[in-house]
């Protein structure tokens, strides 16, 4: 049963940083792209909160659609929640921005899978639920990077973390883009794996000025065991999302000799690499480091290279990855 | 008439006030609102919130093991936990990971929907939404804790209508299961975004509120705060009760009911002048309805309704409940409860 098409799709990040910059102080660049994966991250100068990312690639994404603001019946944001950038609502926001006041709104801030896999999987569900729905806005920030502390080597991990924001208009009917099968997982105990630190960034306390400064506290994640977390990280990704990726395959009644690609969010190269001799994949295994870690959000920029490439069309392709600490989500496609 | 609804229902229902009371006397006293003025026109005589005595996050989890009766934790499908419930480390993995690892349900999806009071209309919603999508999705556990007490500053003007905020924690098991007493309908949803931006968090030295557009990392207190109240006020009057009974109605009617035909409204905690004016689209009384005390627990105050609606055998023939919440932003949501028996085969001619 076909429920929707992706009409178009959206896209908006931060500024780009070379990977080669990035904590370049600390670790070699050929070290880090080797075991880390980190091509480019993106990572505001200043500032850029998730409303603006999430509007920018929603405007692109109903461009690419050619659907105007008041088509849209549902708009559902996914992103984690934070309180510097706190809103009662997400959705509600970009829905008031675009000038579209009454569209059906919701805002998920947890979530098993990759944001992209997630929303198609709830949207899915929705369509079939509603017969009166006919387009949805899917669009899901990521605002994490300054959470990657750069001056901790130890943490290099988590350096890839960006900013940025996909959108997908999503259509009821056939088309390319139509979800076949979906399988996810989350696994709870990874969370005592990463901590959360605050520090003060400025020069502390000035009574002259103290209520006004901007930048007073700061968080950063960090590993709790990083001499562990690496292989234990890379032997949990391959073993679940290897997992999630043949139940979707299996879901749609598909095999993965059915599919074109197997199109992955950031993959660590270990990670990549396990997965690629689990699965027998070679060379249709396709990791997508270049935007660095976005929670899913990088699978749109991605998917936008995918519906574009004739020689897919028509073809079946898996959109999976992960989302830390332990989310892992697999979907099938039509495209 | 039973197999022409999915059989989708509660299973399972917990749900607990935090362990500090304090009676209107002496929120009086906190507040400089009378005490009359709080039973009479805001319509409370009791507010929670959490004290030393026991932690909203272990009483979530002891509200999740209630609403199991029994069920293996490894049985659980999903976990969705409702308006992004409050934990230390939230900004690495959210209240639904806590839950999985502290209950073991080692295959349980994760979600959080996060849209204020109507937090537990969307994710009932949600909830439904993929059971019917997804037949292998048999045992979901809904979640919320509520700590919102600590963001309300009694002293000001402009959030009084608030004041009544309590906290506390509740759990719900949907469940398919053909024999079920009671089947999960239809929600539907009113939306009407230009409200995002009247009630915001601010704090004492700022001159502007914290928004969404601009980032907020400071060391100071935050509360909730109207920007303007009398322009607020006026706005939401004009369109929130006809959004409200047009919610209703829709989620009513696709879900095989009238307005009429409602037994009991399950909704937040509001004004006694309010209530008896929404009370009045059903043509219920308010004697007729379960009574409540204590002020409005989020999203939780539905839960509550549940709960009294069971332990007090309201609805012993069957009949029809309804859950009715907004959400600040502003969101008008209901979702429709039937339960089975004789009244029900009758409304169902």
């Amino acid at each position: 049963m076909t429920s929707y098409h992706i009409a178009g799709i959206g896209t908006a990040a931060a500024e780009r940083v070379p990977g080669g910059a990035v904590g370049e102080a600390h670790v070699d660049a050929g070290e880090l792209l080797a075991a880390v994966g980190l091509e480019a991250r993106h990572a505001p100068e200043r500032d850029i909160s998730p409303f603006e990312l999430a509007v920018d690639a929603s405007r692109d994404a109903l461009a690419a659609a050619d659907v105007g603001p008041p088509d849209v019946d549902m708009i559902l944001h996914l992103g984690r929640m934070r309180v510097e950038y706190f809103t009662w609502g997400l959705s509600l926001a970009v829905a008031k921005e675009l000038g579209h006041l009454t569209p059906r709104c919701v805002d998920v801030s947890e979530f098993t899978g990759p944001s992209l896999v997630a929303g198609l999987r709830l949207l899915r569900a929705k369509f079939r639920a509603d017969e009166r729905l006919s387009t949805a806005l899917l669009v899901f920030p990521h605002r994490f990077s300054d959470f990657a502390d750069t001056d901790v080597p130890e943490d290099r991990w988590l350096w890839p973390l960006s900013d940025g924001a996909g959108a997908l208009v999503l259509r009821r009917g056939s088309g390319p883009g139509a979800p076949l099968g979906s399988a996810f997982a989350s696994d709870g105990t990874a969370a005592r794996s990463i901590g959360l630190r605050s520090e003060v960034v400025d020069e502390g306390p000035d009574p002259d000025g103290f209520f006004n400064h901007e930048w007073a506290l700061a968080k950063y994640y960090f590993l709790r065991d990083p001499e562990a977390w690496p292989l234990e990280f890379e032997v949990r990704v391959a073993t679940r999302l290897a997992d999630t990726i043949e139940r979707a395959a299996a879901r749609a009644g598909l095999g993965l000799d059915d599919l074109a690609v197997v199109q992955t969010g950031y993959l660590y190269p270990g990670v990549a690499e396990r997965l690629r001799q689990h699965l027998g994949l070679g060379s249709r295994l396709a990791a997508h480091n270049a935007q660095g870690m976005m929670g899913g959000a990088e699978l749109a920029f991605a998917l936008q290279t995918l519906m574009a490439d004739p020689a897919l069309r028509g073809t079946r392709v898996a959109l999976a990855g992960f989302g830390l600490p332990g989310h892992f989500g697999a979907l099938i496609a039509a495209l | 008439m039973s197999t022409k609804w999915p059989p989708i229902g509660i299973a399972g229902i917990a749900a607990e006030l935090a362990d500090m009371r304090w009676d209107s006397e002496e929120f009086a006293r906190f507040s400089n609102i009378p005490a009359d003025v709080l039973e009479s026109r805001l319509g409370f005589r009791e507010v929670f919130r959490w004290g030393d005595g026991r932690g909203h996050i272990e009483t979530g989890v002891h509200c999740a093991s209630r609403a199991l009766a029994g069920l293996d934790p490894r049985e659980v499908d999903l976990i969705c936990t409702i308006a992004h419930p409050y934990h230390p480390e939230r900004e690495i993995y959210g209240y639904a990971a806590v839950l999985q690892d502290a209950l073991g349900a080692e295959k349980a999806e994760l979600l959080d929907v996060a849209d204020t009071c109507a937090s537990v209309t969307l994710g009932l919603q949600m909830v439904r939404d993929l059971m019917l999508s997804e037949p292998e999705i048999r045992n979901v556990l809904v979640v919320g804790i509520v700590t919102t007490f600590d963001n309300l500053d009694l002293s000001n003007p402009r959030t009084t209508w608030m004041a009544n905020l309590s906290d506390g924690a509740g759990a719900m098991l949907v469940r398919r299961d053909p024999h079920l007493d009671n089947f999960l309908l239809e929600t539907a949803q009113l939306v009407d975004a230009q409200f995002i931006d009247d009630v915001a968090f601010a704090s004492p030295y700022m001159d502007e509120p914290i928004s969404y557009r601009t980032r907020f990392r400071r060391f100071l207190p935050a509360h909730v705060d109207v920007a303007d109240k009398a322009s607020f006020k006026e706005r939401l009057d004009e369109v929130t009760m006809s959004s409200y009974i047009g919610a209703a109605r829709e989620s009513l009617e696709r879900s095989g009911f009238g307005l009429d035909q409602v037994d009991y409204v399950g909704t937040n905690r509001m004004k006694p002048s309010a209530w008896r004016e929404l009370l009045d689209a059903f043509g219920l009384k308010p004697e007729e309805q379960i009574k409540f005390h204590a002020g409005h627990v989020g999203p939780l105050d539905q839960f509550l309704f549940l709960q009294s609606l069971r332990e007090e055998r309201r609805l012993p023939k069957g009949g029809v409940a309804v859950l009715a919440t907004p959400g600040v932003g502003f969101h008008w949501t209901v979702t429709t409860v039937a339960f089975k028996g004789p009244r029900l085969e009758a409304l169902r001619g």
